[in-house]
């Protein structure tokens, strides 16, 4: 595994594991938990500052110095011109011009719309950031999001923080073969199952939050999660075998049978 | 002298503002892992110091949080 790197927008990642910041029960078992997960690439959002709490409740305080790549997210925004908003504000911080862009129509859903992320995606493109749009499992859409000059496209597995896991493998299947870009299936997933299940679909890797922060044992998950991208990983690219309808003994040779 | 801003949405009575920075040190902010919008335009750590505040301006402080 050792060669086999991720390369995204110029930077050639280790793990193919991105992990969103949220919903962790306190920073500690966040800060274990994304140690234990091998993760380079760590997603936040963008929200006011709240004037009247005096703590600082900012998520920087809370991750440790390291080597990683900040995936700030355009979460909260409903049309193209608001993530690009949020997107530019994003990068004024200094730290990053990697942008994830997310835009949702539907409060219920939280499905992406695909048409303002495509904008968006043009429009960012051009103003130089590394795009990574999160998107709908439409291959022809990802391709579109490809062409408009995305670093990675990140088709959702399904609604964000459902963990029902892969609702149609097929397309992803689809995306990836079509694809030119790292895809990475961000939203959706639920266990190591569905990690495992991903990658060994092609993919370059997973962006997730909810399963590791809301699951029992955090940090204990965040450890599942990093073996199921590798054995995934490791499984793809040795090649599984064809499925077949009826058995094969495994010892062979009819004619030594002791009968 | 004391002027009126919109910080974040809100009307807010601040004393003794001339630029952004004074903004954001009157509230407390300064030194802390913020970005600084003024009248829609983004505007880096460094311009702060430079860029004058006017009566009734609409200024947005954001900052990271948690998200996935």
């Amino acid at each position: 595994m050792s060669q086999d790197k991720l390369m995204i927008g110029g930077k050639e990642l280790s793990s193919r594991l991105f992990i969103g910041t949220g919903l962790f029960p306190n920073p500690y078992v966040q800060k274990e938990a994304v140690r234990a997960s091998g993760s380079e690439v760590l997603t936040f959002a963008i929200r006011r500052i709240n004037l009247d709490a005096t703590e600082d409740d900012s998520i920087l305080q809370h991750i440790e110095e390291g080597s990683y790549t900040y995936l700030p997210n355009t979460s909260g925004a409903r049309t193209a011109d608001e993530a690009v908003r949020i997107a530019r504000l994003a990068r004024a911080s200094g730290l990053s011009d990697w942008i994830k862009v997310e835009i949702s129509a539907n409060e219920r859903t939280l499905l992406p719309d695909p048409i303002e992320t495509l904008k968006a995606t043009e429009i960012l493109v051009k103003e130089g950031f590394t795009v990574l749009p999160y998107t709908s499992d439409d291959p022809i859409l990802c391709k579109r999001l490809e062409e408009a000059g995305a670093a990675a496209v990140m088709p959702g597995a399904a609604p964000i923080g459902t963990g029902l896991g892969l609702l149609n493998p097929y397309h992803i299947g689809l995306i990836v073969e079509e694809a030119g870009v790292p895809i990475i299936v961000d939203a959706g997933l639920g266990s190591a199952g569905d990690v495992a299940q991903a990658m060994e679909l092609g993919v370059s890797g997973v962006l997730m939050n909810t399963p590791i922060a809301k699951a029992k044992d955090p940090v204990r998950m965040a450890g599942a999660m990093k073996l199921a991208v590798e054995a995934g990983r490791l499984s793809y690219l040795s090649g599984r075998i064809a499925k077949k309808k009826y058995a094969t003994a495994s010892s062979g040779l009819e004619q030594y049978m002791i009968r | 002298m004391s002027m009126e801003l919109i910080i974040n949405g809100q009307p807010r009575q601040l004393e003794q503002v001339q630029h952004v920075e004074d903004v954001v040190r009157e509230l407390g902010l300064l030194g802390k892992p913020l970005v600084a919008e003024v009248e829609g335009k983004v505007l880096t750590a460094q311009q702060w110091a430079s860029v004058p505040v006017q009566p009734g301006m609409k200024i947005e402080l954001v900052h990271f949080v948690g998200g996935g």
